[in-house]
């Protein structure tokens, strides 16, 4: 034989032997070797598929209670489909106009609803050139990213919580070209952000804006890159007002309910040319709930886990008492504390090892039960598969650590007088 | 040069009050050599055994084994020479009822680091020799006490020891299976194996080449004229 083919055999030789080993006295007590596996297997798929419900679960009642505390609806306009005719211009609307004149108007006759107003991206559809003096190019002041212009009512203002100067948001609801700047936009186009802004203008598209203010960043609309023009002034700027949107803020948790009756509100003639979406925010409420349930999981599940490497190195300790002949028999043949003590350990880690696997198992049934029995979507991971056997193999070792030391401590001269 | 060389040997148990097992034993067992130990209950074969077969070490006094200081050796190196040179048979016979005949003859080959690939012919082999082929795949537990014993003898020399110790091999055995056994030792030290054997029983007395005795722990020759 070769050197090398040599060196693996000295190197592969104990390790086999000491699976043989174990399979040999796992098959030959095959009962316990099923119980032990089982234990393993029960509570490593009790701690998976306790942590994994929780989430799941924690993510579902986070969902539930996102919705009962909604208070943001937006609805946006439906692209016109290519082959309609005409809208018919009621409401109060023109045929290029689907929200009506008088939208903040319908929103206020709406008990739930306590704010809400149009917003329309006027630099999505066409480009506006804004400009500091009549003739300029925008001044690129390290950022090549052009202010927007933003057309919005008052109603949008309140519903956003953007916070602005509330005396003179009337401007946005007129005709007038004024202009309130969000700080990024006012800093792009070399605005002192005053707390009097009187005789300062920027231009759009060649025409004067008076700068009235200035808005801070909102709870639910960023307009800090914005040029803020009043709706009516930015709508005479686009073609229609396809990109137009609705902001409704409601009555704390009405939003299912509001989301359900704001499109009859606001065009109940053609409620198919608008599209309701609530606007989900992440709150701390729903972490908290999330990290609760997952503490509470693992710790239930690492309880079961201590109680499963009592229980085995019980049963172990056990075992190494009723071997004791054995262990003397095998000192006496020559085997060395180590090899006593890696037949305990191999032992466990098998064990472990294959009750992990039983467990990915379990837990991954448990979840798909549960799942199917409350409605909600099954969250499998593969890691789990891996996680199983992995947690098993770690209780294995920590249960048969300490039978193992006793096996080796054995002194092989009383072993041997045992029968 | 003697595979086994003890003198002034002592053994004392530390219990209380202390047990003083063996006091100053001599002993030699040439290669190839066949030695009887015999004594009545209590008086220290069994600690004499375990201490020529390096399971227990000497309170005092030395050990030579094959020409080697052996009496205060470290664990790893008893432990090589143990699946090195020694073979045991002992009064129970020690035969691992949970696994099968050619299982437990394999645990020998195994303490041993016998290569995988050559274990399978040693085993049928030494099965062959102490007539156990046909039960090669039976429990341990299964055995006949003869049976146990010729099984615990193919453990201890499928390995090929230099030494074969014995501690009442022929105890539980009636005539025909004594007998067998002690022709399986008859043809190991034929070639070579030498063996100590304990026994109570005068024709395993009469099969050694030489019988010594111990009495409270001190060693006296035996004249073959009073076996
Ligand atoms: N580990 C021990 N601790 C204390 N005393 C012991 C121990 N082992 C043996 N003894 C004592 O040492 C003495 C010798 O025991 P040993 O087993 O060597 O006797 P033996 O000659 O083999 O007897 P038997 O023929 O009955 O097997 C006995 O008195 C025994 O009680
Ligand atoms: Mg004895």
């Amino acid at each position: 034989m070769s050197r090398r083919g040599r060196l693996v055999e000295r190197l592969l030789t104990p390790l086999a032997d000491l699976l043989d080993d174990v399979l040999v006295e796992l098959g030959s007590r095959r009962a316990r070797a099923a119980l032990m596996i089982l234990a393993v297997g029960l509570s490593a798929g009790a701690l998976q598929s306790s942590v994994g419900l929780s989430h799941q679960a924690s993510a579902q009642i986070g969902a539930d209670i996102a919705a009962s505390t909604l208070d943001l609806v937006s609805v946006a306009v439906v692209p016109r489909p290519a082959h309609a005719g005409t809208t018919t211009a009621r409401s109060g609307a023109s045929a290029r106009q689907i929200l009506p004149d008088d939208t903040e108007a319908r929103l206020a006759a709406v008990d739930m609803i306590a704010d809400g107003g149009r917003r329309l991206d006027v630099s999505d559809s066409v480009s506006p050139v804004v400009t500091r003096l009549p003739s300029d190019q925008i001044k690129s002041s390290g950022n090549d990213d052009p202010p927007d212009v933003v057309a919005i009512t008052s109603g949008y203002l309140r519903a956003s919580r953007t916070p602005a100067p509330s005396d003179l948001s009337f401007f946005l609801d007129g005709h007038t070209s004024v202009a309130f700047l969000g700080s990024a936009a006012a800093e792009a186009l070399g605005v002192p952000q005053t707390a009097d802004p009187t005789g300062l203008q920027i231009w759009i598209d060649g025409q004067p804006f008076d700068v009235v203010g200035f808005v801070g960043s909102g709870q639910s609309a960023a307009l800090s890159n914005a040029i803020v023009v009043p709706y009516a002034v930015g709508l005479a700027m686009v073609p229609d007002d396809s990109d137009s949107s609705v902001l409704v803020r409601t009555q704390p948790g009405a939003g299912a309910q509001v989301a359900k009756i704001v499109v009859n509100a606001l065009r109940p003639d053609a409620p198919e040319r608008l599209a309701v979406s609530p606007v989900v925010s992440v709150s701390d409420l729903r972490r908290g709930v999330s990290t609760q349930m997952d503490r509470l999981a693992a710790w239930s599940g690492a309880i079961l886990m201590v109680l499963t490497i009592l229980l085995i190195a019980n049963s172990m300790v056990v075992a190494v008492m009723a071997r004791t002949m054995e262990i003397g028999l095998r000192r006496a043949l020559g085997c060395s504390r180590r090899r006593v003590a890696g037949v305990f350990l191999a032992e466990g880690v098998l064990v472990g090892f294959l009750g992990g696997l039983v467990g990915a198992g379990v837990s991954a049934v448990a979840v798909v039960a549960a799942a199917a029995l409350n409605d909600w979507t099954a969250v499998l991971q593969p890691v789990w598969v891996a996680m199983g056997p992995a947690v098993g193999v770690m209780v294995g070792l920590i249960a048969s650590a300490y039978p193992a030391a006793r096996a080796a401590a054995i002194s092989p001269a009383l072993a041997v007088r045992s029968e | 040069m003697s595979l086994v060389e003890l003198s002034e040997v002592t053994k004392t148990y530390d219990v209380s009050p202390p047990v003083h097992a063996l006091c100053g034993v001599n002993l030699t067992v040439g290669e190839g050599e066949r030695v009887a130990v015999l004594g009545r209950s209590g008086s220290g074969k069994s600690t004499l055994l375990n201490i020529v077969g390096l399971l227990d070490e000497p309170s005092s006094g030395s050990y030579l084994l094959a020409g080697r200081d052996v009496a205060a050796a470290n664990d790893k190196v008893r432990d090589g020479l143990r699946a090195a040179f020694l073979g045991f048979v002992f009064q129970e016979s020690h035969v691992l009822g949970n696994r099968t005949v050619a299982q437990n003859v394999w645990l020998g080959l195994m303490a041993s680091g016998v290569p995988r690939a050559e274990r399978g012919d040693l085993t049928q082999g030494v099965l062959e020799r102490v007539g156990l082929t046909h039960r090669s795949d039976s429990l341990g537990r299964l055995l006949s006490g003869g049976e146990k014993q010729r099984l615990a003898v193919a453990r201890a020399v499928v390995t090929s020891p230099k030494l074969l110790l014995a501690d009442e091999p022929t105890g539980n055995l009636d005539d025909a299976n004594a007998a067998s056994i002690l022709d399986l030792f008859d043809s190991q030290s034929a070639t070579g194996v030498a063996v100590l054997v304990i026994t109570h029983d005068a024709r395993t007395a009469r099969w050694a080449d030489r019988v010594v005795r111990l009495v409270d722990g001190k060693m006296q020759p035996v004249l073959r004229s009073e076996l």
